[in-house]
């Protein structure tokens, strides 16, 4: 045997004795050698076509003024957005899409008449120092424009509480906004004028109400949400649970207070801007909870502190601190929430 | 259709499997040179037993096992061994390897036929029925036989369960989950036979009474000619999965046709009763218990977008990948990435100029396009990576502590028990590097252990 080996030993170490059947450079990596097709910029792109149908409908209904609140707060968001990755070099790109998303949201959460120049202190806020100043795309801790739309509710309550009536049929010309200023079916019910509502919910679910430009409409948000859930952009969990435990909740309060006291359940689902954070502000991945199980109880707390909010609070809407408050659970979801890993068992199935 | 089974979790990757599903398998004729790396299975090397310049037979032990988990090796062809020294590997190092170059006839002097007899391993009968386990696990032994999905470990060595283990069933693993890959599907349909008899050899060998082989529903004829087959052996029975990968890990296959979880590493299929073989790896047992038959050829899958003709075909082991390519048709256009196995778990070669070893399912050849490589994104926390886990770990946030430096913090969010299938970096939407950072880790914390 040791001959043998002392054999192996004294042979000479050849590499590639023979020529390679065809030089060609390969590439090597390690496995997967495949992808999935989706990417950053086509989920962001999903969430811009699904957000279209509700931007549409508040056209329609506040016209010119729509259009041009949702203009400057994209051009603002987009101008940011590049300021901010070429001074603060945080991870991301004007390519992925995100600030355009980002924009278009802040301009959903604003009502048609705020000033120009409001817009831009809020794009400043969502995108400086919500996101980029937290470390940019994946990092921030809170929804980049919810954050802004609650700075702005709280720095200029009275223009971000002056509500347009929809004007029918698009264009209204500046001087007549002030003729069909109205407050919103929440704000109504929160000063206790339960009677004047003439919402119906048909008009809550169709968007003839007054709001922000994009909480309007019911259906054309549900619309978009669909596109999403299709799509595979969201999973069903946030949305679904955040509006049932409202509805639940507000549900509650109305059976048991009385129907002179508080509003319907239906009501509270279809109003305000519920189905818009629900769908597309809850569901923001960076700021919602990683696993399964995390993203009901982030949904349920969205949904409680809502009910709890519009029921008891101070403010008339609490879909926006509702959510900024379960982003600030999320971490705390997450490392609370973990699923055993395959194969072992928890410790109290073991003891018992 | 019956009942289709799966685990939780899992990506469904297109499977790329109808260039070569119904194209059967054809036979390489025994090529002029064969490379045979003793190292071709997980485990100790086999070293050598033949020297430079002598004469083989097909068949005959070149390099024997140094261990228990180790497996000899067997010349692939009849000829004169003309080196033994270290060439390339597919997995990319160099193995020393035995060279053997086929000869027209006998050394002067020598009045034997050429070529030689092949050679039989004694002690193999058709009726294995009368067979202990042990004589059965030594013709395994000694054929040299591993497991062919992939992996390559020492059959004979799953088939010997240490003591205080039991082992109730026996599960064949026919579901090839990985996209392109057919040679397993081509074994089902056109070797049946030796499946049987090897699936009722295992079964002797372990002692078990019942069997489950598990298929997905993307090979329907497969599942049609193996329920037929199987109809009337008791104890046997054959499980529609749905297609989705991994499907053939072994933790994932046992959970879906049983329920059961294999422990985290270092526990295996064992510690739930359970063996997994592959379909090929039952044909070749077939063949060295019932005829003596050593483990020196194997079917393989030449398939992707560069190739001229893809195809199914058995080659000897050793045969230079170029070979069994100028066999086949050559290719189409240069590839720009070459996979051995599957593009979800296989090696990508840096040299066409490799042997095929025993664990070679097949060979992809793909285009630029193909093996660009994709820009990182940030992470979104999207959280699909999570939600397709076949092991429910969080790849996401492993990777985090290990970009971080932190491998501590990447032990204790189990980096270890990952079984590297690399669902996470197919998924993310970002392009992120996750299993490629969760290997360098494991091999880190290895060394550290050290």
């Amino acid at each position: 045997m040791s001959e043998k080996n002392d054999d192996i030993q004294a042979a000479p170490v050849k590499e590639a004795a023979t020529t390679p059947p065809a030089p060609v450079k390969l590439k090597v990596g390690s496995s997967p050698h495949l992808h999935d097709k989706d990417s950053i910029s086509k989920i962001m792109f999903w969430v811009v076509i699904a957000l279209l149908p509700g931007v549409a409908v508040s056209f329609w209904y506040f016209g010119l003024e729509a259009v041009r609140a949702m203009l400057i707060s994209v051009v603002a968001c987009l101008g940011f957005e590049a300021a901010s990755l070429r001074l603060l070099k945080t991870p991301g790109s004007l390519k992925d899409g995100s600030a355009l998303v980002t924009g278009i949201l802040l301009g959903m959460n604003l009502p048609p008449t705020a000033p120009w120049w409001m817009i831009v202190v809020g794009s400043l806020v969502a995108m400086v120092i919500a996101k980029h100043l937290f470390g940019g795309l994946g990092t921030n801790i809170f929804n980049p424009a919810l954050v802004a739309r609650v700075f702005l509710l709280v720095s200029w309550p009275t223009h971000m509480t002056t509500w347009m009536k929809p004007g029918q049929m698009g264009i209204v010309a500046a001087d007549e906004l002030a003729a069909v200023t109205g407050a919103t079916p929440l704000g109504l019910l929160k000063e206790g004028r339960l009677a004047e509502m003439a919402a119906s919910s048909s008009d809550l679910f169709f968007g003839n109400v007054g709001g922000s430009i994009g909480e309007i409409s019911a259906i054309a948000l549900l619309l978009g949400g669909i596109i999403l859930l299709v799509k595979r952009v969201i999973t069903w969990e946030i949305p679904v649970v955040f509006i049932a435990t409202t509805f639940v909740v507000t549900g509650l309060a109305y059976w048991i207070g009385g129907p002179e006291k508080y509003a319907s359940p239906v009501f509270h689902v279809l109003s305000g801007g519920l189905i818009l954070g629900a769908f597309f502000m809850a569901t923001d991945m960076v700021t919602s909870p990683i696993t399964f199980w995390g993203r009901v109880v982030f949904a349920f707390g969205c949904g409680l502190l809502t009910a709890l909010i519009r029921l008891f609070g101070g403010y008339p809407e609490g879909v926006s601190f509702a959510i900024l408050l379960m982003n600030a659970s999320t971490p705390l979801i997450d490392h609370l929430i973990k699923e055993r890993t395959f194969g072992t068992v928890r410790k109290a199935e073991v003891a018992s | 259709m019956a009942i289709r089974r799966t685990f939780r979790g899992g990506i469904h990757p297109d499977d790329h499997k109808d260039f070569t599903s119904s194209l059967s398998i054809q036979d390489m004729p025994a090529p002029d040179r064969v490379v045979l790396p003793l190292r071709q299975h997980l485990g100790a090397p086999a070293k050598a037993v033949v020297q430079v310049g002598q004469r083989v037979a097909v068949g005959q032990v070149v390099g024997e096992a140094t261990g228990f988990v180790s497996a000899p090796v067997h010349a692939s062809i009849a000829g004169e061994v003309t080196a033994i020294a270290k060439y390339r590997h597919p997995g990319g190092f160099l193995a020393e390897s035995v060279v053997i170059e086929a000869r027209d006839a006998a050394p002067e002097g020598d009045e034997s036929p050429w070529p030689p007899e092949p050679f039989r391993m004694p002690g193999a009968s058709h009726d294995y029925g009368s067979m202990d386990a042990e004589h059965i696990r030594s013709l395994i032994r000694n054929a040299g036989i591993v497991g062919m999905g992939g992996a390559a470990f020492p059959t004979a060595v799953k088939l010997s369960p240490p003591k205080g283990k039991k082992v109730e069933l026996l599960i064949i693993n026919g579901a090839e989950c990985e996209p392109f890959l057919t040679c397993d599907h081509r074994c089902m349909l056109e070797e049946t036979d030796k499946i049987v008899h090897g699936v009722k050899i295992l079964m002797r060998a372990l002692g078990v009474s019942s069997a489950i082989i598990g298929i997905e529903d993307n090979k329907p004829d497969a599942i049609a000619v193996m329920t037929k087959a199987f109809a009337g052996v008791l104890g046997v029975t054959v499980a529609t999965c749905k297609v989705k990968y991994p499907q053939g890990g072994e933790k994932q296959l046992i959970k879906a046709l049983t329920g059961r979880e294999v422990p985290p590493p270092p526990g295996l299929p064992l510690d739930v009763g359970i063996v997994v073989q592959n379909v090929g790896t039952a044909a070749r047992v077939a063949e060295a218990v019932m005829d003596g038959i050593t483990f020196y050829e194997r079917t393989i899958t030449l398939s992707g977008s560069q190739i001229a003709k893809p195809a199914n075909v058995r080659v000897r082991l050793g045969t230079m990948l170029g070979d069994v390519l100028e066999f086949c048709g050559g290719l189409k256009a240069d590839p720009a990435k070459v996979i051995m196995g599957g593009p979800m778990m296989g090696v990508s070669l840096s040299d066409l100029d490799v042997p095929v070893v025993k664990g070679t399912s097949g060979f992809l050849f793909f285009d630029g396009l193909a093996a660009a490589e994709l820009e990182a994104g940030p992470c979104l926390r999207c959280g699909r990576c999570v939600d397709i886990c076949p092991l429910r770990l969080r790849p996401a946030e492993i990777a985090q502590f290990i970009e971080a430096g932190d491998l501590d913090g990447a032990e204790a969010m189990h980096v270890r028990e990952c079984m590297e299938c690399g669902s996470c970096s197919y998924i993310c939407p970002a392009n992120r590097w996750l299993v490629q950072l969760f290997r360098i880790a494991k091999a880190k914390l290895n060394e550290r252990k050290k």
